[in-house]
């Protein structure tokens, strides 16, 4: 009897030692943190902003997990479908920036501040001259984060649409500048395809096609998912090719790709009548007719 | 005062001792009474606390019959109430249970009607099967629930399935062994896989050939659009012996739809080069919103025009009161041989043939395309339509599952090549796994990959969806024209139709926020990790930027000039060569051609 206490005791031991030593593995905050992450992506905003509070509370004023749980907090207000609040989110960003300017997570603080105006409810208006000035602001202020980087994306994205010849030019400069300062930017594919847009705007189509395949080139490829969709970048440089900058050797290229690649596309059969009509205009010009009445191989 | 007080307080008393005294001398039979009457209050309680213990016991002892508690049981949910599905997947369970004596598989099937919100329900009660047939609720509630009542199926894409060892699919990563390329499954919002398709689908033309070849002396359907309407007139001209007219069609709402999809729109494709703003070779229903409203294409275009007047055509062939016909009550008219023709997806093949086993010979073919001598839609008609070769019956797993590895084991074995195989010839599916052999039978169904796609979509939402369904319907059963449908349809999208596509694009704009969380639940994930895991989450988050953010304000940007500058969106034009292009061609071709060109 005595004996089985014993070894009774001896277990429980044993289990209280294993469970102390379980928990070393990570500090009670950092999990709590990871924890109210996890509420967030479920989108249990409740229960992770009573995580994010409970985090703020024990830990002190400027320590990281603090800094985490109030970006977390200010994340829930922001992002949560009901009862959103960007005056509180914003509150929280804020406090960040406060408490701790030089830490990492401030940069994306200043960034989500202006994507709440920027994503603002969607019964107001947008002034996207204001939204681009602020953009421009984030990147000046934290030019060597990634925030940063991601501000001048927007800022750009933004300017494009609307930009005429000259204001294209302006653009295409500064994202050269931002290259040069930039090599390894992780948005390098999009910043190459704003210039092949900027090239078209200025109409320099043969620029425009090499910064499209450079673009191209640039993807980033996830690791985890096998699906690497090319067929609309191939479909884009095929189309301007074709019927922009008059290359039907590049345009051939590339509609043949998306059709070896791609062959349960749905633009296959838009694919071959190209061809054909490639051919078709080629035949006409070689002898000597008009192509536009060949055009109307196309249908 | 008091003292009457007192006297009342002691009659009181004294009436009450009086009581309880004749309690304590009960007269014969009164305990029994009184026990009875107790008893007979209580009685229903007494039997429906019987009756709820004893189905607890049942059904505790049929569980335990059906379960016994080392056996692992993984419960299969889907909404496929067709013939065959039931069997075939109860003879893949059976296959599986041999291979593995401790697991038991139980499928559900529960109606189409319900499935929705019988799903939705055991999802937020924890109460789901292990396995559930994603599906008949709208895409953005199935997007919620698969973030947070579904297992990622991430992991397993990119192995080998071990149910196709022995075969040359041994070594190749499961996601090729699809023949979608199991592209439905991944879903954007959760940058995931969460779904493992079974089968692929299709529709195609039934026919009666027996009732075909005694009604107009063919041996088979005319593949040609002008002849097999000559066909269908010869069969509504003759006579059942109850003396009413054949059916050439059997048509209801339902099927109405198969015809739609697959003969009737992809007429409208030529339209979609008018209006592909985006240059992206795809239609979408904002471009034919922003092609009406700016005026840069019209009800006018020959390919709508060509589009509803073969709509007229074809439901002139229909029973006359189509539209009020039920799916089932048209299935009966051909079964019962009152019409010779059934446009249907490939779920209901497997009934039709138990329908006609021993009555009728059955003819399969696909829809009649007007030939390019057509004189109506000759110069219209581009091709034969376009069939998205994306998997049905996706399956997903639970996160409430007790043996979720089970359940993958399970999805793993259906979609390995034998049995994929297997399963889809019970049922008379297509099979989707790669080299999967196909029921003869079923071989007209393999989908058209190089087609047209359809270029009419007017429903923006709103009230123009609500306007547009109301003259749709109008005119399928020719109670409109199709100028007065179209003028008044116009005018209406111009004006109420432009309020609809504010709220849509307010809409996207909500998608965004949306979005938002998403990458930003993506970018703190990939901060709390570090080394491969950190980089995976970083470039799904940047995926999330890039095509859903940056992609959302580029469409809320060019598509908002509708607002602003329509008159700029009808002057852009799409496929044509510009002059400077063509010019460059030439000088490709060289100086023979630039000579031929000058000489002419």
């Amino acid at each position: 009897m005595r004996v089985t206490s014993k070894w009774s005791l001896a277990c429980i031991a044993l289990l209280m030692f294993q469970a102390c030593s379980a928990k070393k593995g990570a500090s009670p905050p950092e999990q709590e943190i990871r924890e109210g992450w996890r509420n967030y992506r479920l989108g249990e905003f409740n229960a992770a902003v009573r995580i994010f509070q409970s985090v703020q509370v024990s830990q002190p004023r400027g320590s990281e997990f603090r800094l985490q749980a109030l970006y977390g907090e200010a994340s829930c207000w922001n992002h949560r479908r009901d009862g959103r609040d960007i005056a509180r989110a914003v509150v929280g960003y804020r406090a960040v920036l406060e408490e701790a300017p030089q830490n990492p997570l401030a940069s994306w603080c200043a960034l989500d501040i202006v994507r709440t105006r920027h994503l603002a409810p969607a019964d107001q208006t947008i002034d996207y001259e204001k939204l681009v000035r602020e953009y421009a602001d984030v990147y000046r202020s934290y030019p060597e984060t990634l925030a940063g980087q991601e501000a001048f994306l927007y800022e750009n994205s933004l300017s494009l649409p609307g930009a005429d010849p000259e204001q294209s030019r302006k653009i295409l400069e500064n994202i050269t500048t931002f290259l040069s300062a930039h090599p390894k930017t992780p948005f390098l594919s999009q910043f190459y395809g704003m210039m092949a847009e900027c090239y078209r705007k200025m109409d320099d189509q043969g620029q425009r096609l090499e910064y499209l395949i450079k673009s191209l080139g640039a993807r980033e490829i996830d690791p985890s998912n096998p699906i690497d969709d090319r067929s609309t970048a191939y479909w884009n440089i095929a189309y301007a090719a074709e019927f922009e900058a008059g290359n039907f050797a590049l345009a051939r290229e590339y509609y043949k790709r998306l059709m070896h690649e791609y062959p349960q596309d749905v633009r296959i059969f838009g694919v071959r009548k190209a061809l054909q009509r490639m051919d078709a205009i080629e035949a006409a010009l070689r002898e000597g007719r008009d192509p536009a009445k060949s055009i109307e191989i196309r249908r | 005062m008091e003292k009457g007080g007192r006297a009342k307080l002691a009659a009181m008393l004294e009436q009450e001792l009086g009581s309880r005294s004749t309690r304590r001398s009960p007269r014969p039979f009164d305990e029994m009474r009184r026990f009875f009457s107790t008893w007979k209050s209580k009685l229903p309680w007494v039997v429906i606390i019987a009756v709820f213990c004893w189905a607890v016991v049942t059904i505790a002892m049929r569980r335990r019959e059906e379960t016994p508690p080392d056996v692992v049981t993984v419960r299969l949910a889907h909404w496929q109430l067709e013939a065959g599905v039931r069997d075939g997947l109860a003879e893949a369970a059976a296959e599986y249970e041999k291979l593995h004596p401790n697991v038991r598989i139980v499928q559900e099937a529960i109606p189409e009607s319900t499935y929705g919100q019988w799903m939705s329900t055991q999802l937020m009660g924890g109460t789901a099967p292990d396995i559930v047939q994603a599906g008949m609720v709208e895409g953005h509630l199935m997007t919620a629930f698969f973030t947070r009542y579904f297992v990622p199926f991430s992991r397993y894409v990119t192995r080998p399935n071990p149910y196709n060892a022995g075969t040359d699919l041994e070594k190749v990563p499961l996601i090729r062994t699809f023949k979608d390329g199991m592209r439905r499954s991944f879903i954007d919002e959760t940058q995931e896989f969460m779904t493992v398709p079974l089968a692929l689908t299709g529709v195609r033309l039934f026919y009666n050939k027996p009732l075909l070849k005694r009604l107009t002396g063919l041996d088979e359907a005319p593949t040609d659009y002008r002849a097999f309407l000559e066909v269908c007139e010869k069969i509504r001209s003759q006579a059942q012996p109850n003396g009413q007219p054949y059916v050439a069609i059997a048509g209801s709402r339902f099927h109405f739809a198969r015809w739609d999809e697959s003969l009737i729109k992809p007429l409208t494709y030529l339209a979609a080069r008018e209006i592909d703003f985006n240059r992206d070779g795809r239609f979408s229903k904002e471009e034919m919103f922003l092609g009406l409203a700016s005026g840069k294409i019209s009800f006018a275009h020959p390919a709508y025009q060509a589009s509803f007047k073969m709509l007229r055509e074809i439901t002139q062939e229909f029973p006359s009161g189509w539209s009020g016909l039920t799916r089932d009550e048209a299935l009966f008219n051909f079964a019962q041989q009152k019409a010779v023709f059934l446009a249907t997806g490939i779920y209901e093949a497997e009934g039709i043939r138990e329908q006609a086993a021993g009555k009728f010979d059955l003819g399969l073919m696909d829809f009649p395309l007007p030939a390019k001598s057509d004189p109506e839609f000759g110069a219209i008609v581009q091709g034969p339509r376009y069939e998205n070769p994306e998997g049905s019956m996706p399956m997903a797993v639970t996160r409430t599952s007790k043996h979720p590895e089970v359940a993958v084991d399970f999805l793993l074995f259906l979609v390995s090549r034998e049995q994929n195989e297997k399963f889809n010839k019970r049922l008379k599916w297509i099979p989707i796994v790669v080299g999967a052999k196909i029921d003869p039978y079923i071989k007209p169904f393999e989908p058209t990959l190089e087609g047209v796609f359809h270029a009419f979509d007017p429903t923006i939402g709103g009230e123009s969806f609500i306007k547009w369904s109301q003259l749709f319907s109008l005119y399928q059963i020719n109670q409109i024209s199709y100028d007065d449908m179209a003028t008044e349809f116009t005018q209406f999208f111009k004006t109420q139709g432009m309020e609809d596509f504010r709220e849509f694009l307010r809409n996207r704009r909500r998608s965004q926020i949306q979005d938002e969380q998403l990458a930003v639940g993506l970018r703190s994930s990939a901060q709390l990790k570090e080394g491969r895991e950190a980089d995976a989450d970083w470039i799904k988050y940047r995926n999330v930027v890039v095509t859903r953010q940056l992609a959302a304000d580029r469409t809320l940007l060019t598509e908002g000039l509708i607002f602003t500058d329509p008159d700029g969106l009808k002057r852009q034009s799409f496929y044509q060569h510009t002059a400077k292009a063509l010019e460059n061609v030439r000088k490709s071709l060289g100086a023979e051609t630039a000579r031929a060109w000058e000489r002419n």
